[in-house]
């Protein structure tokens, strides 16, 4: 599992969106480029599990949706299309805002 | 709005914000009229939905996708469609942008032949924008596309280079656009349209990559977690 900086929070990803860079990364790029193996894609939502220290906008259980640039995924490997991700505080966007938000927790469709 | 509508906005909602209102400096506003190359792709979609609300319902938004998916790209806010399987793009926008031209081309496919052709439909103070990186598949494909892009940003006009401002991006998340998506989201401008929707297990996984990698999905692919016992 990654470990958050301290400006990251940890995330229990509920869902990550693919995107045409995250297979090409896979596929075509180099090792030099993108640290093998890798974690692919970058979307993803999810329920904060961990802060990293210096985090303060968010605390654990808050529900977000948010992006890891590509360049840092291919940095450290750590995509979204995982259990767990990591992703800066400020690359985050709280679902509670959206008014039409529903919280299905216990989906089972 | 659920776990995997929210998730498809942030990196293609983000690619559009930021070719739209930010990298182009060309401010879009209210009877503007911009041409978006790749409609029904995740960038395509939020691209034409934040593009109609920018110009407004005066303003023009013109795109390109197959066939199939023409009636879903006009539901999302685009006003003329081309369907590149039966239309050369490069010489309609000649033909129908010649005196009422456009103020900025999105090229989200990379068709370097749409612009060697667009002082003919393009306004002189607009900019041609290639978004979303398209990324070419082998070597051959990179030299291509390096020739294509020292000619295309460094051929003046009067050499016989294209007389339009040709600019690349890739996206990187700031926080004003994070937080600006969100609101789009909010004020219902920015509206999710999901291709799919996978499971996080191997049949799901083939199944999302065999979609995404198809250049064929309408809208974004998401693979969600099972949900809580």
């Amino acid at each position: 599992m990654p470990k958050p900086s301290p400006t990251q929070v940890l995330l229990k990803v509920q869902a990550t969106a693919l995107n045409p860079v995250g297979y090409k990364s896979i596929k075509h790029f180099p090792g030099f480029i993108v640290k093998k193996p890798c974690v692919p894609e970058f979307d993803c939502s999810g329920t904060i599990v961990a802060l990293g220290t210096k985090v303060s906008r968010w605390k654990v259980r808050d529900e977000v949706y948010g992006i890891t640039p590509a360049d840092a995924v291919f940095k450290t490997g750590h995509g979204s299309l995982a259990e767990y991700t990591v992703v800066e505080q400020d690359n985050l966007y709280h679902l509670s805002l959206l008014t039409d938000w529903i919280d299905v927790k216990n989906r089972n469709s | 709005m659920t776990w995997e509508e929210a998730c498809s906005f942030p990196l293609t909602a983000i690619t559009a914000y930021d070719a739209e209102c930010v990298d182009s400096r060309v401010k879009l506003g209210n009877g503007c009229s911009i041409f978006i190359n790749g409609g029904s792709g995740g960038v395509g979609l939020y691209a034409i939905q934040l593009a109609r609300y920018l110009v407004g319902e005066t303003g023009k938004v013109v795109t390109t996708c197959s066939s199939k998916n023409v009636e879903l790209v006009k539901q999302n806010g685009a006003d003329d469609v081309i369907d590149y399987t039966t239309t050369n793009v490069a010489q309609y926008l000649s033909q129908n942008y010649h005196e009422h031209k456009l103020d900025l081309v999105l090229d989200a496919i990379g068709s370097f032949d749409i612009f060697k052709a667009c002082a003919a439909f393009l306004n002189p103070k607009g900019v041609y924008l290639m978004i979303g990186a398209p990324i070419p598949a082998n070597f051959t494909g990179v030299l291509t596309m390096g020739a294509n892009l020292i000619s295309a940003t460094l051929v003046p006009g009067i050499l016989g280079g294209v007389p339009r401002k040709f600019r690349m991006t890739l996206m990187t998340p700031r926080k004003h656009a994070v937080e600006a998506i969100g609101e789009l989201v909010e004020q219902k401008v920015l509206k999710p349209v999901l291709d799919s929707v996978w499971e996080f297990d191997d049949e799901g996984m083939k199944g999302a990559y065999t979609k995404i990698m198809s250049h064929h999905a309408r809208g974004k692919v998401l693979i969600r977690q099972p949900a809580k016992p």
